[in-house]
């Protein structure tokens, strides 16, 4: 552990960090030896810190090598690209992760890497850390593991057996698009161990029914990115290869990455000034709707709305296009008819359908539970309510009340709506 | 006993509340709010009952509670008490009361003042410590054990030291609260609350000095602030939001919000 280390990490943190996957959750594990160190907690994970830009720092996020095979336009990490190249060696990997998460620093490791020599030569050394990391320095904390896109199944099996969780990024989410862009993937590279991950799950499932002290396999699931921006595809297009994806039993959270321009030079990119963060936070507001609000993709996005609207969230767009499903009554509506309310979330939803077994509910009492009145005003009744509806205010009512005075950064139109692919 | 209302003393810990409780039924006392006497008087009260806090009285009324509440109303009770606000604990009162009447837990009335009040209070206590377990940070010292100071709003240090316990199951480790001049020791098998006399630099800097520390300590806090840095997008750049997640009031303990020693590495 040097100043050479430092450098190092500097080169391949930055290298790492448009991984946007960072949730340590999805598994709970005690510690139960008092010879081993690190436990996984229930909930939402724990993130340990928050970087300038924002997004949480739970693990540590990190490349066991920029040098890389393939060629991939979006790429930071591209084989013809002129940048600092770094590799760390195992056992540093390992130092660097034990000292971290001892000092409380992180949840645990998530590890990637370029692809060097071939698939398997790379994932070789990916599942070496972990099993060092699991096996001599007896660590219990969280380990995240990219599966190297053509990884043998041996490989990926073997990693499985260390790691909470795997994924393997789609990147691109339509095959023409991927070849066109990462001429050295196409989908079956990607799905192919994804495949792995999920019957080594399934089989693993099994094998516990027989005997419970069989070790489990990647108990937190998979994980994916696809980057919003970088190719044509409309947000229809995106949602449906989620909504897919969460269909399968092991695929437990899409990431949606806002493409930055990294490689300008490269002509088969839009030439974007910001990365589209509306767009990608739209998206992922889509993305909840689907796994908690019980939605489904083509009622978020279908063929005569192929992207979300980027003034409003999709679930207040969805209830403007139907205007005939509200007013809603708050004391009789069931758990699923709340939840689509713009202004009351899952946790509302939960307080409400509790508490009105006590008495009625009331606006006053709908606003200290922590219903947004100004928005749910106009979709829900309550006995005393005197709010326009929906339906008799017109949609566009509506929806010129909800955006006007808001702010001002709403009102120049979003730039990365006007986009030339060529 | 007349009609009119009063308000019972009782000596601020939760037994003494549980004892106000009991009180309450036992001399048919109408009582709708308690006091602290840690508390500052309020310049209107008619009438005020003292109560001494009896730990078998109390134990009576708790397991009344447990009879009636689900451990969810139990842990609302316990957690919103911890954020020691004004006025909480006669919220608390008032939910045990209410429970006990109707013999049925109050505690999903959420269109309820007093339990809306506890609900929010327990919320906080509980990020509050959740907030410590994504905040706190260990330093390691010389000796091998390692040291983290802490701050927390509400004291919730008793609530999260069993989870680092169980993390860090194989080292020593002292956290200490430097606000409320104690801490929590854990040997290698068990931990031990402590209160640490005399004026040790860290215990009231939270910062290990050059001679306690270990002798890589500076290199891993070093480490650890380069990647900070590096894994930021800086065209993504959100200090509101990172302010958000990760309030300012934390960031004097927080190592990698230190600006980076100016000293060289040690190779």
């Amino acid at each position: 552990m040097t100043e050479a280390t430092l450098n190092k990490l500097k080169i391949l943190a930055a290298a790492a960090k448009y991984d946007v996957s960072c949730s340590s959750s999805g598994t709970v594990r005690a510690n139960k030896s008092k010879d081993s160190v690190g436990n996984t907690v229930s909930g939402v994970g724990i993130c340990h810190s928050f970087a300038a830009d924002g997004r949480c720092i739970a693990l540590l996020k990190v490349m066991l090598t920029n040098y890389c095979a393939f060629d991939c336009a979006y790429c930071i990490n591209r084989r013809t690209n002129d940048i600092p190249r770094a590799t760390l060696s195992v056992s540093e990997l390992v130092e660097l992760t034990m000292e971290f998460y001892r000092r409380n620093y992180i949840e645990g490791l998530f590890l990637s890497s370029g692809i060097v020599r071939n698939p398997d030569y790379t994932m070789e050394r990916l599942v070496r850390v972990a099993h060092d990391l699991r096996v001599t320095h007896r660590f219990n904390g969280y380990i995240h593991l990219k599966s190297i896109p053509g990884a043998s199944r041996e490989l990926v099996t073997q990693a499985g057996l260390y790691a909470d969780r795997m994924s393997v990024n789609i990147e691109i989410p339509n095959e023409n698009s991927l070849k066109y862009l990462a001429p050295d993937k196409n989908f079956k590279s990607i799905y192919q161990p994804m495949g792995y991950v999920r019957q080594g799950v399934l089989e693993n499932k099994e094998d516990r029914r027989k005997f419970r002290s069989t070790p489990r396999f990647v108990p937190a699931g998979q994980s994916t990115q696809i980057i919003v921006g970088a190719s044509p595809e409309r947000d229809r297009d995106i949602l449906r290869l989620s909504s897919a994806l969460y269909s399968t039993p092991t695929l437990r959270r899409v990431y949606y990455s806002g493409y930055i321009h990294v490689n300008s030079y490269d002509t088969r990119l839009p030439a974007l000034k910001q990365p589209p963060l509306v767009r990608e936070n739209r998206l992922y507001q889509a993305d909840w709707l689907m796994r908690f609000y019980h939605f489904k993709a083509n009622e978020i996005a279908d063929d005569r709305f192929p992207d979300l609207d980027l003034e409003i969230d999709p679930k207040l767009s969805w209830a403007l296009r139907h205007p005939e499903a509200f007013p809603i009554d708050v004391n009789r509506a069931d758990y699923e008819m709340l939840l689509r309310v713009p202004g009351i979330g899952v946790k509302s939803a939960t307080l409400i359908v509790n508490a009105r077994h006590y008495r009625r509910l009331g606006s006053d009492h709908l606003k200290k539970i922590g219903v947004v009145m100004k928005r749910a005003r106009y979709f829900i009744t309550c006995g005393e309510l005197t709010a326009v509806c929906v339906a008799d205010a017109t949609p566009e009512y509506v929806r010129r009340q909800l955006t006007a005075p808001q702010s001002r950064r709403l009102q120049s139109p979003p730039e990365q709506l006007t986009l030339d692919f060529g | 006993m007349d009609d009119s209302t009063c308000t019972l003393r009782y000596d601020g810990s939760f037994d003494g509340l549980l004892t106000a409780v009991f009180e309450r039924y036992s001399r048919r006392i109408n009582a709708e709010s308690v006091l602290s006497d840690k508390a500052d008087i309020p310049m209107f009260l008619d009438r005020v009952i003292d109560v001494d806090t009896d730990e078998a009285k109390a134990r009576r009324v708790w397991n009344g509670v447990k009879r009636i509440m689900t451990n969810t109303g139990q842990k609302l009770l316990t957690q919103s008490y911890l954020s020691a606000e004004p006025g909480i604990d006669s919220s608390i009162f008032r939910i045990i009361i209410k429970s006990i009447d109707t013999e049925r837990t109050v505690e999903n009335d959420f269109a309820d003042p007093d339990v809306l009040a506890a609900w929010h209070a327990a919320r906080r206590v509980g990020q509050e410590r959740h907030q410590m377990l994504q905040f706190l940070r260990f330093q390691k010292a010389a000796d091998g054990s390692y040291f983290a100071p802490v701050e927390p709003r509400y004291d919730v240090l008793p609530m999260a030291v069993e989870h680092f316990a169980n993390r860090f199951a194989d080292q020593r480790f002292l956290i200490f609260d430097i606000s409320r001049k104690y801490g929590f020791y854990y040997d290698g098998n068990k931990t031990i609350r402590v209160t640490l006399e005399g004026d040790l630099p860290h215990l009231r800097s939270g910062r290990l000095t050059e001679e306690l520390m270990d002798e890589q300590e500076r290199l891993f806090q070093d480490l650890w602030r380069t990647y900070f840095h590096a894994i930021a997008i800086a065209e993504r750049a959100n200090p509101r939001k990172q302010r958000h997640d990760m309030p300012a009031r934390y960031w004097h303990l927080l190592t990698e919000m230190q600006s980076p020693p100016l000293h060289t590495i040690p190779t």
